[in-house]
């Protein structure tokens, strides 16, 4: 028997029923609400539930990963790329501008009335300051945190580049703008393949909108799994040694630019390239623009007597000329009524061809033109590259300008044969050399070794690439007889190291005058090209200077010099063996490094220190013996010395910066 | 011969009610599989979803066992449940460790449970004692005040946590049941008004977040990546549902995590998003049909300790769903109360099914013509 009978709560149970009837009234009716309200966010708030749903979006979903590393040949670093914070603000939420303004001025170093500008542009997000370093960041984080401005201040990161080795191989390396894009040399031509990776970070924003790289729920691998890294064929220490001469033709030549390559002539690989002026990488905009470009590929000049190198090439194949054929030179030669004259204004009387080359001899070289002809002279100008782009891997290469046979004069072969009236690159005429020093057979040109993918391994190697035979053998045998003369005894003898044979040429050609015709008086262009050892050539050599102001302008008296300075460096680098004995003193590779033990007493003038031969030191080392002479260290590189500046036995004043250049 | 049995036995228990519970609770696992990223994949992608499923079977075999029993044995333990929940609610401000700013855990060897979960459901039971004998007799504030006081305690309680979410949860079961025992309506309009004007006292009491909450849930974007994130996050879920939504594991607001407590506290946010006004739609009709049925059994029940436990259970239910949706579309503040039957929880999960278990009872003994 249940407890309640009917009778009991009949009255309060009536009452009960009514009141459940109306708790189910006010039931439908809240239901009806949430319904209503639920159609109202998705209809009348859709608009503005959109745009907040875009400003969530905007800008933030995109992050560059890090872009590609850029190596030498030895995997040395040259460009490498880390995150950095970049500083956005949310002008939308920014409460009172001038006291944020004021608050960060000092931290981000921008004038307040800068950051006020930025702030007033409004939207949810204007960049601040971008890729700041670490202690900026710091400090700006740390006062986000203090007057809690996180509604209104925010980071991104952002790679940021970084050439550890300064301005070391800048005109080749070239630069990066801030949106990760490649603005000139590799990082331009190579912007594809190393650019980093752009994440759409809608994935990984958090609820402060910062991108997680590293979150659980990633869809994308994080961390630049597309990113390559690019190895050059640059050796850093030759490319070192390059632009360390580079800089004291600079200081004592004075010229208006200058550049220097160094090949491999087997391969065709660019051991070195450097251009002058120069610049900083890290902060290319503080330089002019000229100072970016990479002299080396987009120099257009008239060779001069380098040339005479592919005259003479093509005479030999051709049998137009043999070493011994004997000519008379009348010291200048008419043509088409115009005079070409000897470099000495003279006369050198009866001459064999060896002699020729070995003094560039005009009218020896305009008579074996003029024997070859138009047709031949320019069929072996384009066998050995002239004309014609390498194809370097490298951003602004010039082809430069040869002539159409079918068209050229008498005069036009006659000044073609030494070099004048056509117009080559840097580049190529150090391709055409590394043909004559590689058994005449002409290479492709290039200066990416590796691509290697994110995980390690190779994605692309570039193999050497053989153009042409350009001369045969035996004739190439012949010529590199006769140019290795032109260094031994010849008017290259300047770049000549005791011990080693050289073969090469200099040049030194008038500057075309391209606003007025013809060519500038007083202005030229010294070079010289050449290779080593002869018996088996392991690089080749180009020094150019461009328009020199100081001491003179042939190529024999100021390339040439700078030229020995690469070579005799480079032999040392190398280890490369003396092939003939040295009877004089004169410091070259092996004598020198017994030098280090049998120091013989240099004539020191009085006060001065006579710089002590360091290499082979370690830094410590090198730095105690300085220190002890009272002289100061410039150290470059790490590992043990391979040069250094002065050289050795250099007499200096106290307290004089003495430059090492280390390598591993 | 046996369909006289099995008719009765079909006829005593009330069917629709729990078809509808099954469905949400289905719902409710496949939403949060899809706001805990099962198609991802890692090592404990199903945990979620696993544990959900699980109890939900413990809460069905508990369904069974209740039936064995009438409810009516409840009479005697009203007390005693009385005391043991405020001795639960009184150890966890005193042991129990605190998740998102309040103390609501208690560690029971592996298990972590919410007492304050089951302290609703025991609420409704002890209330509903109390009153059974009371139902008619709220005339006066004398006759209304040992019914208050015996709220007081838990409320309190609750409070101190802070449980700001449970103590609504309290106060709209209590409501709810007073008003079911034919409470005087002036005394209740006399006791809102007072409430209101004290208002700014409690609001002296409130922790800083609850502020923050109260006062974001008036303007959102006062802090729209703080405290007003939730809303603002949710009601952009919604309102890009549309009418079909984007698709099972396609809303971008939930798989991106820009909404947060996506499995729990805004569910309905992810079926919004997901399954459209559509979805949104089913669920709160099948919301709506169970607390039909609720006030149904309430009104059939045999007798008012019946009644009363109807009503609680309907009221505790239809709170949580109103201001949980309420929450998710931006007309409610952020609380901390699920959505029943949907919401991942075990505790929530585990006293929503008992209180099912609780109402089937009470439609199992209803007043029958039949007898």
């Amino acid at each position: 028997m249940p407890k309640y009978s009917k009778e009991d709560n009949g009255s309060s149970s009536y009452q009960a029923q009514s009141r459940i009837a109306l708790i189910v009234i006010l039931l439908i009716l809240s239901f009806v609400l949430l319904a209503l309200r639920y159609i109202w966010v998705q209809t009348i708030l859709h608009n503005e539930l959109l745009e907040r749903v875009q400003y969530q979006a905007e800008d933030q979903y995109t992050v560059h990963l890090p872009r590609g590393s850029i190596y030498d040949r030895n995997n040395h670093e040259l460009a490498i790329s880390s995150m950095t914070k970049s500083l956005y603000v949310d002008p939308n939420h920014v409460k009172d501008p001038q006291t944020l303004a004021n608050d960060l001025s000092p931290l981000i170093n921008m004038p307040p009335e800068d950051i006020m500008q930025r702030i007033s542009i409004g939207g949810g997000f204007v960049w601040l300051k971008r890729q700041m370093e670490p202690s900026e960041s710091d400090a700006v984080a740390k006062l986000i945190k203090e007057k809690a401005y996180g509604t209104c201040l925010g980071f991104k990161e952002e790679s940021k580049r970084y050439y550890p080795n300064k301005s070391l191989a800048a005109n080749v390396l070239g630069f990066v703008g801030t949106d990760d894009k490649g603005l000139d040399g590799i990082e331009q031509s190579m912007d594809s393949v190393i650019k980093g990776q752009v994440v759409n970070m809608a994935l990984f924003t958090d609820t402060l909108a910062r991108p997680i790289l590293s979150s659980v729920l990633s869809k994308v691998e994080p961390q630049g799994n597309s990113r390559k890294s690019v190895q050059l064929t640059i050796d850093s220490t030759i490319q070192y040694i390059t632009e360390q001469a580079l800089d004291n033709a600079m200081v004592q030549y004075a010229p208006a630019a200058a550049t220097a390559i160094v090949m491999d002539p087997k391969t065709a690989e660019i051991l070195a390239m450097a251009s002058r002026p120069s610049y900083d990488p890290n902060n290319f905009s503080a330089y002019p623009s000229t100072s970016w470009i990479n002299k080396a590929v987009s120099f257009v000049y008239e060779p001069g007597s380098t040339f005479k190198a592919v005259v003479a090439a093509a005479a030999l194949q051709e049998k137009v000329v043999q070493p011994n054929d004997v000519f008379v030179d009348p010291g200048y030669l008419m043509i088409d009524g115009r005079r070409i004259q000897n470099w000495s204004e003279g006369s050198f009387g009866t001459v064999t061809f060896t002699k020729i080359i070995e003094e560039s001899i005009n009218t020896g070289f305009v008579h074996i033109g003029l024997g070859l002809g138009a047709d031949r002279l320019m069929e072996y100008a384009r066998k050995f590259g002239f004309g014609k782009k390498t194809g370097i891997e490298l951003p602004g290469e010039e082809q430069g300008i040869l002539f159409n046979p079918k068209e050229m004069t008498q005069i036009n072969v006659a000044t073609a044969s030494i070099g004048q009236s056509i117009a080559v690159t840097p580049l190529q005429i150090v391709t055409g050399m590394s043909a004559i020093a590689n058994k005449g057979v002409l290479m492709k040109p290039h200066i990416i070794k590796t691509i290697f993918n994110p995980d390690g391994s190779v994605y692309e190697e570039t193999k050497p690439q053989e153009v042409r035979q350009a001369i045969d053998q035996p004739t190439d045998q012949v010529l590199t007889s006769l140019l290795e003369k032109v260094v031994s005894e010849g008017g290259g003898n300047k770049a000549a190291v005791p011990g080693y044979h050289i073969a090469g040429k200099t040049g030194t050609a008038q500057k075309v005058d391209t606003t007025n015709g013809g060519y500038q008086a007083g202005h030229y262009v010294a070079s010289f090209c050449g290779f080593a050892p002869v018996e088996d050539p392991q690089f080749v050599v180009l020094v150019i200077l461009d328009d020199p102001q100081k001491v003179n302008y042939y190529g024999g008296q100021i390339a040439a010099p700078i030229a020995h300075d690469i070579f005799s460096a480079i032999f040392r680098y190398l280890h490369i063996e003396p092939s003939v004995p040295t009877q004089d003193d004169t410091p070259s590779s092996s004598t020198e490094q017994k030098a280090a033990t049998k120091q013989p007493a240099p004539v020191v003038p009085k006060g001065m220190i006579a710089v002590p031969n360091l290499y082979g030191k370690t830094i410590r080392d090198a730095t105690q013996i300085l220190n002890d002479l009272q002289l100061e260290i410039g150290i470059v590189g790490n590992g043990t010395a391979a040069t250094q500046t002065p050289s050795a036995g250099t007499p200096v004043a106290p307290h004089t910066k003495i430059n090492v250049h280390f390598s591993p | 011969m046996f369909n006289i049995s099995n008719s009765r036995i079909l006829h005593r228990i009330d069917l629709p009610l729990i078809i509808a519970v099954s469905i949400l609770v289905l719902i409710g696992i496949v939403i949060i599989g899809s706001a805990t990223h099962i198609n991802t994949p890692g090592s404990e992608r199903y945990w979620y979803v696993q544990r959900q499923g699980i109890f939900a079977l413990v809460g069905a075999l508990i369904v069974f066992l209740m039936m064995k029993f009438d409810y009516r044995v409840l009479q005697h333990l009203g007390n005693k449940l009385y005391i043991f929940n405020v001795l639960m609610l009184f150890a966890v401000d005193i042991a129990g460790h605190s998740a998102l700013g309040a103390q609501r855990w208690i560690q029971i060897g592996p298990i972590s449970f919410q007492p304050s979960e089951f302290s609703k459901l025991i609420m409704i039971i002890s209330l509903a004692v109390l009153l059974e004998n009371r139902v008619g007799k709220l005339n006066t504030f004398k006759e209304l005040l040992p019914v208050t006081l015996y709220l007081i305690v838990p409320f309190f309680l609750v409070v101190t946590q802070p449980d700001l979410g449970t103590a609504l949860v309290f106060l709209a079961i209590f409501f709810g049941m007073i008003f079911a025992a034919g409470v005087n309506m002036k005394l209740i309009g006399i006791i809102f008004g007072i409430g209101l004007s004290c208002l700014p006292v409690f609001w002296h009491f409130l922790k800083e977040y609850q502020k923050m909450r109260m006062m974001v849930f008036i303007n959102p974007n006062i802090d729209p990546l703080g405290s007003g994130y939730h809303i603002i996050q949710s009601k952009i879920a919604i309102g890009s549902g549309l009418l079909y939504g984007k698709g099972l594991f396609h809303g971008t607001q939930s798989q991106l995590n820009f909404l947060p407590e996506n499995h729990t506290d805004f569910i309905f946010a992810v079926i919004g998003e997901e399954t459209g006004f559509i979805g949104a739609t089913i669920v709160l009709l099948i919301f709506l049909f169970i607390l039909w049925r609720g006030i149904r059994i309430a009104r059939e029940a045999s007798d008012n300790l019946g009644m009363l436990l109807a009503v609680g259970m309907t009221s505790m239910l239809a709170f949580h769903v109103l201001v949980n949706i309420g929450m998710t579309i931006g007309i409610m503040p952020v609380t901390g109360i699920p959505l029943p039957f949907i919401s991942y929880g075990v505790s929530s999960l585990i006293t929503n099914i008992m209180g099912m278990g609780l109402l089937l009872n009470i439609y199992n003994n209803r007043q029958q013509l039949i007898f």
